[in-house]
């Protein structure tokens, strides 16, 4: 399966339906340098979508800055789509279709038939972001933004705390 | 040519240098903003470091694999085919590798020319993720269509065929049917043991419609599949082909059956 038929409607719909963790006590694994969790993710409406959220952090001196977390949607075919991805501020990303760069800051990537039509990877465009400051406050906004449930996180704002505890 | 050399290396020198700026990260590292982007808009991370000797250390401090496992299992970098291309990109581009972390040592007079190196092998190592399963089968579906229409020409193949006097036929999917000498044949491509099992089943149930055809199993890599899953297949099939390589074996054993 391609993605070029994936529209916008699709996307929303991906994003938007109620997911649940299904191995929240997936454990940290170090490798190449960087720290890795991935959580398999199903939706728990009668759609079928299968999911991954994965978590990144780099452990190198001077790299804090270096993480992303992220929600992947796996086709039927195996073929996956990042969905949206959370950044840390190590790196100056490129809008490549609006030609701008966002400087060193946290920002979101979304996925948009925009850029798939295009012929440019599903989530090119990205935000700045003022919501999260740390790996643990983007994946609070992660689950939240995209409906999944299962797993405690707490917000960089500590006024939005537990709003998705394991059930 | 009218173009003025000397113009056209200014012009492009000083495009080049508004393209690469250093700027200090912490105590210990300048990043280097390159032309070089990952095909999501985010750019290679590139960092300097000063080393002992008057060597400069250009290094991704690890993020290009961190990068590419969001979508992709990166142990298999190391593994089979792409394992072999990966140490090959590294020994082609002089790329040093310590614990994930990509770099090239260099005296400063060679800083641009590494620079570019850098960004050459971190492209081709980024191109390794064109080389997943997904990928592989599609290319393989790909591949087998194009040999078959070589063999025996496009008009005797049938694409996607269905067996409309079987029930639910549209469950039952035949890859390929084509115009056989004494009976239909049924070709089946299988990349994976996925497709081995469905294929399984779908001969299973042409058998029980009790309709007359010849079958003919053309698989990527035979070896990949299970023991079981095979001898169930075996059971069930007609004549197998165990890759795609052997073209002179599909051509005979096609050419045998079709008119």
């Amino acid at each position: 399966m391609s993605f070029e038929s994936l529209t916008d409607d699709k996307i929303a719909d991906l994003i938007n339906c109620q997911k649940r963790l299904t191995n929240p006590q997936a454990r940290v694994v170090i490798k190449d340098g960087h720290e890795q969790i991935n959580f398999n993710v199903i939706a728990t409406d009668d759609s079928g979508y299968k999911f991954e959220v994965y978590k990144r952090k780099n452990t190198r001196d001077g790299m804090d800055d270096d993480f992303s977390c992220g929600l992947l949607w796996i086709s039927p075919n195996g073929e996956v789509l990042t969905l949206r991805r959370y950044n840390g501020s190590s790196h100056n990303h490129r809008n490549q279709l609006e030609k701008n760069q966002l400087g060193s800051t946290h920002h979101i990537h979304f996925a948009s038939e925009k850029y798939i039509k295009a012929n440019k990877k599903a989530e090119g465009f990205a935000e700045p972001s003022t919501r999260y400051k740390t790996l643990d406050g983007a994946l609070h906004c992660l689950l939240s933004d995209c409906n999944i449930s299962g797993l405690k996180t707490v917000s960089d704002d500590t006024s939005q705390t537990f709003l998705f505890e394991i059930q | 040519m009218n173009l003025d050399i000397n113009k056209l290396q200014d012009s492009l020198c000083s495009i080049l240098c508004a393209e690469v700026k250093i700027n200090p990260r912490n105590e210990n590292l300048l990043s280097v903003e390159t032309p070089f982007f990952f095909a999501d808009g985010d750019p290679y991370q590139l960092y300097i470091r000063e080393m002992p000797g008057g060597v400069i250390r250009l290094t991704d401090m690890g993020h290009t694999l961190m990068h590419l496992s969001y979508e992709n299992d990166i142990d298999k970098f190391r593994e089979g085919t792409r394992g072999k291309l990966f140490e090959q990109i590294k020994f082609e581009t002089s790329l040093s590798e310590d614990n994930g972390e990509f770099f090239i040592e260099t005296p400063l007079e060679n800083l641009g020319f590494n620079l570019f190196r850098m960004g050459q092998a971190l492209t081709k190592i980024n191109d390794l993720t064109f080389l997943n399963r997904a990928r592989a089968e599609s290319t393989f579906y790909e591949d087998l269509q194009e040999q078959l229409y070589r063999i025996v020409g496009k008009e005797k193949v049938q694409k996607d065929f269905y067996l409309d006097e079987m029930e639910y036929s549209r469950d039952y999917p035949i890859d390929y049917r084509i115009v056989g000498k004494h009976l239909p044949l049924f070709l089946f491509g299988i990349p994976n043991r996925d497709k081995a099992r469905l294929t399984t089943i779908i001969l299973e149930r042409l058998l029980r419609t009790k309709i007359d055809f010849d079958s003919l199993l053309i698989f990527s890599d035979q070896s990949t599949i299970g023991k079981q899953d095979l001898a169930r297949l075996t059971n069930a099939g007609g004549e197998m082909i165990a890759s795609l390589d052997a073209e002179a074996d599909i051509s005979r054993k096609l050419l045998r059956k079709v008119i």
